[in-house]
């Protein structure tokens, strides 16, 4: 079971990528903006759609799309949050299904909480350079919005 | 200057090229098809996609790029993978390794090309470089060459890629001051292993100016 730390690491699954991401990596600003729209269980900000499985409260994660689609079906990226080290098997088991129709190996576990995974999707490929250069932002932001508000 | 063998890897990820996608096609070779570093009946299922782009209406082509880009993005070589394939876990080579490394990523498909480098002769700023020919040979090589000489230069740093593995970003150089804090390239080749630089690179190759 992983432990806990405060910074946030940052896995993606569809290429292993893993990288420790410090609360520092983003604004303030974006953080305060974001929080209504997470606390909302969704909502858009510049144009990015941001879909939450659920609503608080959470148990110990969740899981969230992002993308520039108006189909919030049809995300550009899918990620799952997990902050509790109680919760971590089963969150990771839903980041693992996230990945699981690229018959890819399996990336390797986050070694702390809180760990964000997350999937590229097919539709990312039709977006600009500028927008994919993006997503990973998004994808931290979004992310410290929610642990900011699970420790409101 | 180059003694070994030019063998580059080929390309895997037609996103960064699509007109790479009929690469997948087998009867495009006379002798043997590229190794494709992808799954078996991903493989089978790919080269099934590209038999059928063969007299097909242009949309049915696209739509069978697109499927095939679809199918096989998720396994891309990124740049620091193609380095482990050819200098292994070393983290300093030669200049000559470096060419090498830097022909094998354009190989696969990023761009070397251009941004005060040899270049190709576009007619448009966003046409695509030719995938075969002499002019892709000479312009790639020519590239690699002053990558390469460039990295050896004291405080220039050569990177591609993005060390996340999905965005196609040019070749590009930086000195560790003029660097963007958000920039994190999956493979950069330099004069030293400057740690700066180390923090904003998947795989930092440390380049010998021999």
């Amino acid at each position: 079971m992983p432990e806990t730390t405060a910074v946030l690491q940052h896995l993606t699954l569809t290429s292993g990528d893993l990288r420790p991401s410090p609360r520092s990596e983003v604004a303030d600003d974006i953080v305060a903006m974001l929080r209504p729209i997470v606390r909302a269980g969704g909502g858009v900000l510049r144009d990015l759609r941001i879909t939450l499985s659920a609503p608080p409260p959470w148990l110990g994660g969740v899981e969230y799309d992002l993308g520039w689609s108006e189909d919030p079906t049809a995300p550009d990226v899918r990620g799952v949050l997990c902050w509790s080290p109680a919760e971590h098997a089963a969150w990771w088991g839903a980041a693992r299904a996230l990945t699981a129709w690229l018959r890819l190996a399996a990336p390797a576990e986050p070694p702390t909480t809180p760990w964000l995974a997350v999937a590229i999707q097919p539709t990312a490929l039709s977006r600009t350079p500028d927008q994919l250069a993006m997503l990973g932002d998004a994808e931290r932001c979004v992310a410290w919005a929610i642990l900011e508000e699970t420790i409101r | 200057m180059t003694t070994m063998v030019r063998r580059p890897l080929r390309p895997c990820n037609p996103f960064l090229h699509p007109a790479y996608a009929p690469l997948f096609d087998d009867q495009l070779f006379d002798d043997q098809p590229p190794p494709l570093p992808l799954p078996p009946d991903l493989v089978t299922e790919v080269r099934a996609l590209a038999a059928r782009r063969d007299g097909a209406p242009d949309h049915v082509v696209d739509a069978i790029d697109a499927e095939i880009v679809g199918r096989t993005y998720w396994h891309v070589l990124r740049p620091d993978a193609i380095a482990r394939a050819i200098v292994g876990r070393r983290s300093r080579v030669s200049r000559d390794e470096a060419v090498l490394i830097l022909v094998a990523c354009a190989e696969a498909g990023y761009d070397i090309s251009g941004n005060g480098g040899p270049d190709f002769a576009r007619r448009y700023a966003h046409e695509y470089a030719p995938i075969r020919g002499p002019e892709r040979d000479e312009i790639i090589w020519a590239a690699a060459e002053h990558w390469a000489r460039l990295a050896t230069r004291d405080l220039t740093f050569v990177s591609l890629g993005d060390r996340r593995g999905y965005l196609p970003r040019p070749v590009q150089y930086d000195q560790p001051g003029s660097l963007h804090p958000g920039q994190r390239a999956a493979l950069t080749l330099g004069p030293r292993g400057d740690a700066y630089m180390r923090r904003h690179t998947r795989r930092l190759l440390v380049v010998r100016d021999a």
